[in-house]
């Protein structure tokens, strides 16, 4: 057992541990900005994966509908070209709680039930203008 | 490992300690819209005082013991991301320690280890379904790991006066 008290000797916070802030905080904005980048630029499509095997590809815009996931008891539902879980019989629902996705880099992760759905952009050049606007 | 029955003891109220604040922590309404593990992380601060306190190998320790709790109660996908997150942000938090003659902070441990404590979730959770998907949380994951690391540092600085106390009379 040491007898210093580790703690209150140890500084709280010193002026360098801005730069540590200012690095996690760049690496966020860098990686959000690769991620939903194709917004700008390229049409968007939905992927599905089951057991990371790409199952199903969904250029958008697509017609509402749901798309039931019947071998592991999971419901999408794709509407106004947004996609979301609607139904699942996981035990945390996280994955019904994020709710819509409808932006190029947004993904949805169903741990239990090993089912990932993102946007992602086609590599097709998007020409709408109120693709760009968003 | 040969452990003192004063540090089993300190150990075991560590352990304890990290369940409740887990606990009280789901207790909280989930937040639609973010993505899960953006949470405060309270039992890091039990983390980071076991970490300063007993060692390194005890951290460790109560990590596996966390893990393995969260493995017998919400089962093996609970228990990885328990796990791979609380033994990645101890690691990280040891490696942020080796510099003796410009001792990082306490804030700097708490945002490091909170902040790896995500990248090793969101690690376990790529293992899981395979591939990258999963780190399209990590920018979210990163902001939301140094503001709670900065919450559960400013937390464990405020219960310190108290906890000194005890010491003496505990173990």
């Amino acid at each position: 057992m040491k007898q210093n008290d580790a703690l209150s000797q140890r500084s709280f916070f010193h002026k360098t541990d801005w730069l540590a802030v200012a690095l996690i905080l760049a690496v966020s904005l860098g990686l959000w900005a690769v991620l939903f980048f194709p917004r700008v630029t390229q049409r968007l499509q939905v992927e599905i994966y089951c057991d990371n095997v790409l199952t199903q590809t969904i250029p958008l815009p697509a017609e509402d509908k749901l798309l039931e996931l019947s071998d592991r008891q999971m419901t999408l539902e794709l509407k106004d070209n947004r996609i979301r879980v609607s139904e699942t019989n996981c035990a945390d629902q996280s994955c019904l709680r994020m709710g819509f996705i409808e932006r190029a880099g947004q993904t949805i992760v169903c741990l239990p039930n090993r089912v990932v759905v993102q946007i992602t952009g086609n590599g097709e050049p998007d020409s709408q203008i109120d693709g760009i606007a968003g | 490992m040969q452990m003192k029955t004063r540090e089993l003891t300190a150990l075991g109220l560590l352990f304890a300690l990290a369940l409740i604040l887990s606990f009280l922590e789901g207790l909280l309404p989930p937040v639609p819209f973010l993505p899960p593990g953006v949470k405060p992380g309270l039992s890091n601060i039990v983390t980071m005082y076991c970490l300063l306190y007993l060692g390194a190998g005890q951290a460790l320790l109560l990590a596996v013991l966390k893990a393995g709790f969260a493995f017998i109660t919400r089962g093996i996908t609970a228990g990885l991301l328990s796990g791979c997150g609380g033994l990645l942000s101890i690691a990280v938090m040891l490696l942020v320690m080796i510099p003796k003659r410009h001792q990082a902070s306490v804030f700097l441990l708490s945002v490091c280890g909170a902040v790896s404590h995500n990248i090793g979730q969101l690690a376990a959770a790529g293992l899981m379904v395979g591939g990258f998907a999963a780190f399209a949380y990590l920018p979210m994951l990163l902001v939301s790991g140094v503001v709670m690391g900065a919450v559960t540092g400013l937390m464990l600085r405020a219960v310190l006066p108290a906890i000194s106390r005890l010491r003496g009379i505990n173990y």
